[in-house]
C-alpha cells in the first residue's frame, strides 16, 4: 500500500507529522537517493517552519484575561458570602419567598420545577432509583462531570442522616442536569439536582412547596441546584446550606 | 456498564481543561488568519462566548480542539464576507511576526512567505494553516473543516506548491540565490 502512495504525498505528510514508521523509512531510503525530492523536502520543511515560528504566542496571562473578559461580574467570595448573609437573613424573618417567574430567575425556578418532576418520579423506585449506585461513586461523578461539561461531586450529607444511593442524568429543558439520591435509616429520600445554566448570577435559598414536597433551589455562578424532599423545612435548610459549602 | 467505562471517561479531560489547553494554537490559528492581534484577540473570545453556549452539543469524550476551531472559522468567516475585503494588512506590520530574531534574511523569507499566501484561495489558506499553525491533525483539520480528509491534503498541498512559486520568482529570493 505504501508503494502506491506517491512520493510528494509522502513528503507532505512527512512535514506534518503524519507518516507511520513504516512510511518514513520508505521515505528516507527515496530520498537518499533522489535529491530533487531531498531538496524539495527540505524546502517545503523550511517554508512551514517558518510560517509556524513567526506566528506570535500569546502569553497565558493574556489568553486568561480574553477569558475573564466575558461574564464579568463579583468574585465567588463575595457571591457566597452575599447568598450566605442573604439566607441567614430569610431564615430570620421565617419568610417562605413564593416562585415568581421574571426575567432570569425564570430559568431557575423553571429548573426547581423540572427538578420536583423528576424527584417525585424516582423517589418511588424500589429497584431503580438511581442509574449509577453510590458503590461506583467515582465512575458516576465524572460521567455525569463529562456529561455536564464541568466538574461535579455527589455532596457528603452524613451529619443528617442521609447518604448517597446513587445518581443519574437528566435532561433539563435543552441541557443535561445531574440527579444524586439520598436515603436515611427510615427510607426518607432527597434528590439534589444540578445543571450549569446559561446566565451566570448569584441567587440565594428560596424556599418552595409544591405538591407536598419542599424545594430548596439557589444559583452559584453558571451553577443552578434544586433540593428535593419530603423533610421540613429543617433540617432541608441545613442541608441545602451544607451542599452548598461542598459544591463551591 | 462495564469496569471499562469509568476509566475512559476518566482519560477525557474535562470541557474546561481542554478548552484552556486549545487556547494557544487557538488564538495562534486566529492570527495567522487575520495578521491582527486585536482581531486575534476578539475571534477566539467570541469563540469561547459560543463554545460556552453551545457546551451540551459537544459531545463529552471527543477531542473539543477541533469543535472550537470549527466556532472560531465560521465567526471568521462571518466576518471576512462582511467587512475584510477591503481590510488589507501592511506587510511592514509583520514586523510583528515572532521571529524576529532570525537573520535578515530570514525575515525577508517570512515576510514573502506571508505575502504570497495573501495570493493563495481562502479554502487552500485554511486548510493549510490549521495544520500549520492550529495543531491540528489532518483528521482534526478535516473535521474542523467539514471536508474529507483527501480535500484536506490537496488543498494543503496547492497552497504549498503556490508559496513556493511565489518565493521563486519573487526578485528578493533571486537576489539570495546569486549569493
Amino acid at each position: 500500500m505504501t508503494l502506491e502512495t506517491s512520493i510528494e504525498e509522502l513528503i507532505q505528510r512527512s512535514i506534518d507529522g503524519e507518516l507511520s514508521q513504516d512510511e518514513r523509512d520508505h521515505l528516507m531510503r527515496h530520498l537518499m537517493s533522489h535529491p530533487d525530492d531531498a531538496a524539495l523536502h527540505d524546502r517545503l520543511q523550511r517554508q512551514t517552519a517558518l510560517i509556524d515560528q513567526s506566528v506570535p504566542v500569546p502569553s497565558a496571562a493574556h489568553l486568561l484575561a480574553l477569558r475573564k473578559r466575558k461574564g464579568a461580574g463579583p468574585g465567588p467570595i463575595f457571591r457566597i458570602a452575599a447568598s450566605i448573609v442573604i439566607f441567614a437573613v430569610g431564615l430570620g424573618a421565617g419568610a417562605v419567598l413564593p416562585l415568581k417567574p421574571g426575567g432570569e430567575e425564570k430559568d431557575l425556578t423553571a429548573f426547581a420545577l423540572q427538578a420536583k418532576a423528576a424527584h417525585a418520579l424516582y423517589v418511588s423506585e424500589v429497584l431503580h432509583p438511581v442509574e449509577v449506585a453510590a458503590s461506583e461513586k467515582d465512575h458516576l461523578q465524572t460521567w455525569l462531570s463529562n456529561r455536564l461539561g464541568a466538574a461535579i461531586i455527589a455532596p457528603e450529607l452524613g451529619e443528617s442522616g442521609y447518604s448517597l444511593i446513587g445518581g443519574r442524568l437528566l435532561p433539563a429543558g435543552d441541557r443535561a442536569s445531574a440527579l444524586f439520591m439520598y436515603e436515611n435509616e427510615k427510607g426518607d429520600r432527597l434528590s439534589l439536582l444540578a445543571t450549569h445554566g446559561e446566565t451566570v448570577q448569584s441567587q440565594s435559598f428560596r424556599f418552595q412547596q409544591e405538591d407536598g414536597f419542599l424545594i430548596v433551589y439557589w444559583q452559584d455562578g453558571p451553577w443552578q441546584y434544586s433540593l428535593i424532599g419530603d423533610a421540613p423545612r429543617e433540617p432541608m435548610g441545613a442541608i441545602a446550606h451544607s451542599i452548598h459549602g461542598q459544591l463551591i | 456498564m462495564g469496569n471499562a467505562h469509568p476509566r475512559l471517561f476518566m482519560m477525557t479531560s474535562s470541557f474546561d481543561i481542554q478548552l484552556e489547553n486549545c487556547l494557544p494554537d487557538l488564538w495562534r490559528y486566529a492570527w495567522s488568519l487575520t495578521r491582527d492581534r486585536d482581531a486575534a484577540d476578539d475571534l477566539v473570545q467570541d469563540c469561547i462566548e459560543r463554545a460556552l453556549r453551545k457546551r451540551l452539543l459537544w459531545f463529552p469524550g471527543r477531542p473539543l480542539k477541533p469543535w472550537l476551531t470549527k466556532i472560531l472559522l465560521n465567526i471568521y468567516r462571518d466576518q471576512w464576507r462582511r467587512e475584510t475585503r477591503y481590510r488589507s494588512v501592511d506587510l511592514d506590520q509583520v514586523g510583528d511576526l515572532a521571529a524576529v530574531t532570525g537573520s535578515p534574511e530570514e525575515r525577508l523569507e517570512i515576510k514573502a512567505i506571508w505575502k504570497s499566501l495573501e495570493t493563495v484561495p481562502q479554502a487552500q489558506k485554511e486548510a493549510l494553516l490549521a495544520v500549520v499553525v492550529g495543531g491540528l491533525s489532518y483528521e482534526e483539520a478535516a473535521a474542523a473543516l467539514g471536508i474529507p480528509r483527501g480535500t484536506l491534503m490537496s488543498r494543503i498541498s496547492r497552497a504549498r506548491a503556490k508559496i513556493k512559486i511565489e518565493m521563486d520568482t519573487s526578485p528578493k529570493t533571486k537576489i539570495r540565490s546569486v549569493k
